[in-house]
């Protein structure tokens, strides 16, 4: 059964068409031009060099965030769009989640960075178990200082991903040892991997439904942007635990 | 920091033109001024300096406009908006933290949380001694920026 995979979740823009067995075609670039533009031709090129008509799909399976509001948006809208009018099953697919999927590395932590601004990072760790990325904790929106001193403390190895790597961490900070910076092509996001686990819900009879289906909005909490406004001076680090709303806005 | 003096829409152009000659990609620009000040007519000019052969208008009810010209141009209005959530809806922290191309923000005064680090900040007055006399003043805010005002300031100060 072949699906179409799509992620939009940050300037990486990425289209895969793939079934169980093959990756048959995938389009993943970095340019400057923005998703709008490039979405829909990746998209016709891809099934074009798979040799699969868009009549003959079986699925589509998205990146849902967290990460770019206007990347995820554009996505989605390709993807709820295709798969109404195509009848199409949809699956919403975990940004963080994917990216833990290049590492199938037993032993090792892998904590997946989507950049929130203001030197801030989307960041969630997982195990990677049987080809599943496990979580091991909740989708949290941290300083990346913050995000570096936990990995530091971690005992095991720690495989950082996602855009914070290229964009705020190579060249710029330190990492320790056990703290390991992949390649950028294993930095970005993949259709591939958002595929690989949209195929894994699919053949177990799940879908989402493609009127509801939102990209994960996550904002710092309400209670941390006060705290710190009332404490300019205080030091990173000695704000409360940072709590996380997750917002599905209902359409 | 440093202000100048423009006569008429004509001037306010040559001004937004000598700008545009010396600004490089990744500048963010915060524009503050009344109703009538002459926001638009500055990033019409300055559009049009770099090379944007299209239509250049108020993003007032768009939120954000792009132009393509040497590089691309973001112009933003935020007349619109009441909150920061907002801001967070339409990506704008997307645009002005690591700017690509030229960011130009109208009305960048309502929310002064939540501009980058590292921005132009441009208030045009009027003139209150000239009916279509405005008074021009260039700020840099953060480090980076500072090189861009000043020089502009000494081209400003020997040309006009």
């Amino acid at each position: 059964m072949s699906i179409l995979a799509i992620d939009t979740s940050t300037q990486v823009s990425s289209v895969a068409v793939m079934n169980e067995k093959r990756l048959q075609a995938e389009i993943t670039m970095q340019a400057r031009l923005t998703h709008s533009e490039t979405l829909m031709p990746h998209i016709e090129a891809a099934l074009r060099m798979a040799a699969v008509k868009k009549t003959e799909l079986e699925g589509i399976a998205v990146s849902i965030g967290p990460g770019s509001f206007t990347g995820l948006r554009i996505g989605l809208a390709a993807a709820k769009a295709m798969a109404y009018a195509l009848s199409l099953p949809i699956v919403g697919i975990s940004t963080l989640a994917a990216l833990a999927v290049h590492f199938p590395a037993p032993g090792a932590r892998i904590l997946s960075l989507i950049d929130a601004q203001k030197g801030n990072a989307y960041a969630q760790a997982f195990h990677m178990e049987n080809g599943q990325p496990v979580p091991l904790g909740r989708v949290e929106v941290l300083a990346i200082e913050e995000v570096l001193a936990r990995a530091s403390r971690a005992g095991e190895p720690v495989i950082l991903t996602g855009d914070v790597v290229p964009k705020k961490i190579v060249g710029k900070l330190v990492v320790p040892e056990h703290v390991i910076l992949p390649p950028p092509q294993m930095q970005m996001p993949r259709a591939a991997n958002v595929g690989l686990l949209g195929l894994q819900r699919l053949a177990r009879g799940a879908s989402d439904n493609p009127m509801a289906l939102e990209p994960v909005y996550i904002r710092r909490s309400e209670a941390e942007v006060l705290w710190e406004r009332r404490h300019p001076d205080a030091p990173k680090g000695e704000e409360p635990e940072t709590k996380t709303i997750v917002m599905r806005k209902s359409s | 920091m440093f202000s100048c003096h423009t006569d008429s829409p004509a001037e306010t152009a040559a001004l937004a033109e000598l700008v545009g000659k010396k600004v490089h990609e990744g500048t963010v620009f915060c524009l503050e001024g009344d109703l009538g000040a002459g926001k638009t007519l500055f990033v019409q000019s300055l559009a049009h300096t770099l090379g944007v052969t299209g239509e250049v208008t108020s993003p007032t009810f768009n939120l954000m406009n792009v132009y393509e010209g040497i590089c691309p141009i973001f112009h933003f209005d935020l007349y619109r908006l009441e909150s920061a959530e907002e801001l967070e809806d339409i990506g704008f922290f997307e645009y002005t933290e690591d700017p690509e191309g030229i960011v130009l923000i109208e009305w960048a005064d309502k929310f002064p949380e939540c501009l980058p680090e590292n921005y132009v900040r441009l208030c045009i007055e009027h003139d209150p001694a000239e009916e279509n006399g405005r008074i021009f003043t260039f700020t840099s805010i953060g480090s980076q920026q500072q090189k861009l005002v000043e020089e502009l300031g000494r081209l400003v100060h020997t040309g006009n």
